[in-house]
């Protein structure tokens, strides 16, 4: 168990005069036994913060605790890798193909001159938990994808790592045994107590595994909390697209009877509450913002008679279906909405025809609203002080 | 018609493949000639070497052969002693190197690796003398280990070159991989590293045996007694004087390209690999 800080952590790749600048100004704490999730856009420099975790790059301005003891500072490593107790499982496992599995997962503990009984006795018992035994004489190259998946893991776990780093370790797997990876990995975390980061560009992953998330947008911290509230309540439209799929529509905000509204297009007005800070930052510009709503916050009614509950459903207009789709248990529904022509995304549990008009709702308590550089005008300033990466 | 167009299509193929082989086989051929009339006149009188054309057999005598066998005796057991230590250290001390170079990436290990470029090809002929005076100074003028070390000047460049350009088909993430196991850079090098280059290796090790036995300028410059005169050395000694006995010279050069033609038919396989495993990227 391990607690990890990054202090004003800033990483440039390149020689002098043609430096680029991949994180810049990243600070975030991993606590004690967490499962830590790091999310982003590919590029945006998740792996290369779980590197410079792991002691592979060294930061080039800024500082990195273990335990409050600095391990690396600008761009000097201090404690290099082979000395911070980690596990890591890489992208492609990176498995040595020369060794048997058994092999695998002994060498962290050959590396540490463990002597043999202890060494056969560790790898059985890992071996057993993640159920590969019967694979230990073979080599990587000679089982499937997901039994090479649990040799990596083994591997990571075999020398009692007081860290556990995945980096995208589900990409390459099957979609039908992801799940189970998963699992497995939620599992033997939980059971043997230790600190982990998860880096990943699939959401899924992170709401699998990670209960703390950060996202990093651009090379920055986009924003660091408990994982749904990343969901519910992202800082900025990147943020907010990292972790999950939302649908955006431009509006002007006007008063409609009295009332503030967000008015999309000609016919559908948006009523929203705006708070003081909001309104005033839109009274000094051309008023115009960016309505968000996640798929499942759209509600689609067929039957112009049916009641909705307008306490907690918003009236968006009427739209027309243009295709759906299935994917398990669930029609995904593409929607246009009249008046904007912007096409929403949303689900159903049964199928609806193309070419169908419906109505369409918004949940209220989740509409979001963002301003034209892309931040969440019901987030606080500070919070919000990441700028909108184009 | 069409029938006519079908067999002069074959006839057309079949001409094209005897026409591929005629020349593959006279190819081949000049490549067999030297060893071919090196064989044939070892084989050879002295009176039939003088009487019949160099391309042309004349009997089967071993004479040349026992004479030269016991005169190169000692030349081969000193070549045996020098190449194969120079040949084992530049490929796996150049492999640390290239390891080194190779894992870590800096401004300071770009010039040395360029520095390594340069010294593989220097001309042994401008260090003669700087060379000569350092040996004798050290008081190994004229011996195994001073022989050994010369070579290894020129030769341990010429590993680190040739393994840094097989090593560069191992993946980044394999030795990373290793660090994060907590393994140090010996064990990574003995464990991982130098088992996924054993193609690589064998091709490096192969190209320095024979490089530094047929190398005649080191040895003739840094021995002066008989006694430590090298194969390629010694066989000097079997043209010019007062007189050149062709068969006896023939099988001098027959007894110190035995050698290098050994490890070519036995390992050749394995220096192809070496360089295939560079295009596939992987372990060979």
């Amino acid at each position: 168990m391990v607690k990890i800080e990054f202090r004003k952590v800033g990483k440039a790749f390149g020689k002098k005069n043609r430096k680029k600048d991949v994180i810049s100004d990243m600070s975030f704490e991993v606590s004690h036994g967490d499962m830590y999730g790091i999310i982003g856009a590919s590029g945006a420099g998740k792996t290369t913060v779980l590197r410079m975790i792991a002691g592979l790059e060294e930061p080039t301005s800024g500082s990195i605790l273990f335990d409050n003891k600095v391990v690396a500072e600008n761009g000097r490593i201090l404690v290099p890798a082979e000395e911070r107790n980690i596990g890591m499982v890489f992208q492609n496992w990176a498995l040595y193909p020369h060794m048997s599995n058994f092999e695998n997962i002994a060498f962290p503990l050959r590396a540490k001159r463990v002597p043999n009984d202890k060494i056969r006795e560790k790898v059985e018992y890992l071996a057993n938990l993640l159920d590969i035994t019967e694979t230990l004489r073979r080599r990587p190259g000679l089982i499937s994808g997901g039994q090479q998946q649990r040799v990596a893991v083994c591997r990571a776990l075999s020398k009692d790592p007081s860290l556990l780093l995945l980096d995208e370790p589900f990409s390459n797997l099957d979609a039908t045994i992801k799940d189970s990876a998963r699992s497995l990995v939620r599992t033997v975390q939980s059971e043997l107590g230790i600190t982990a980061i998860i880096v990943s560009h699939d959401p899924a992953d992170i709401f699998a595994l990670a209960s703390n998330t950060l996202c990093i947008t651009g090379g920055k911290s986009g924003q660091a909390g408990k994982t749904s509230d990343l969901y519910h309540a992202p800082n900025s439209i990147d943020v907010a697209r990292s972790i999950g799929e939302i649908n955006l529509l431009r509006a002007t905000v006007e008063v409609r009877n009295g009332r503030d509204a967000a008015v999309l297009g000609e016919e559908n007005i948006l009523p929203v509450t705006l708070s003081q800070a909001a309104r005033s930052s839109l009274d000094s510009g051309d008023r115009s913002l960016i309505v968000g709503i996640r798929p499942e916050d759209i509600r689609i009614v067929e039957d112009s008679q049916e009641q909705v509950d307008a306490r907690r459903w918003l009236a968006a207009g009427n739209a027309t279906v243009k295709i759906s789709s299935y994917s398990a248990g669930i029609f995904r529904i593409l929607l246009r909405l009249h008046g904007v022509e912007t096409d929403l995304a949303t689900t159903s549990e049964h199928f609806l025809p193309p070419g169908q008009e419906v109505s369409m709702f918004f949940r209220k308590d989740d509409v979001k609203l963002f301003d034209n550089s892309g931040y969440n005008l019901a987030a606080t300033p500070a919070a919000a002080a990441v700028p909108h990466q184009a | 018609m069409t029938r006519f167009r079908l067999v002069s299509s074959i006839t057309a193929g079949r001409l094209y493949t005897i026409g591929k082989y005629a020349v593959l086989v006279f190819i081949a051929l000049i490549w067999l000639l030297p060893v071919y009339s090196m064989v044939i006149n070892s084989l050879k009188t002295a009176a039939g070497v003088l009487t019949t054309p160099v391309l042309q057999p004349s009997g089967i005598s071993f004479h040349a052969l026992k004479v030269v066998a016991a005169a190169m005796e000692r030349p081969i057991f000193n070549s045996f002693v020098v190449v194969l230590p120079v040949a084992v250290i530049s490929t796996f001390v150049g492999g640390m190197a290239a390891y080194y170079l190779y894992r870590v990436q800096s401004y300071f290990n770009d010039v040395m690796f360029t520095v390594v470029a340069i010294a593989t090809f220097i001309p042994y002929q401008i260090t003669l003398v700087p060379l000569t005076r350092m040996l004798a100074q050290m008081g190994i003028f004229n011996t195994y280990q001073g022989l050994i070390f010369a070579f290894l000047i020129f030769y341990l460049p010429t590993g680190a070159l040739l393994m840094s350009i097989f090593l560069a088909v191992l993946p980044k993430r394999t030795i990373e991989a290793a660090r994060i196991d907590g393994a140090g850079d010996w064990l990574i090098y003995r464990k991982i590293v130098w088992p996924l280059v054993i193609p690589g290796s064998i091709s490096t090790f192969m190209f320095i045996v024979v490089e530094s036995w047929n190398n005649f300028f080191i040895p003739l410059i840094l021995t002066s007694t008989p006694q430590m005169r090298t194969t390629s050395v010694a066989v000097l000694y079997y043209s010019g004087g007062f007189g050149t006995l062709y068969n006896e010279s023939f099988a001098a050069a027959l007894m110190s390209s035995i050698l290098p033609l050994i490890i070519i038919v036995v390992l050749g396989r394995y220096f192809i690999k070496g360089f295939l495993a560079l295009g596939t990227g992987s372990k060979g």
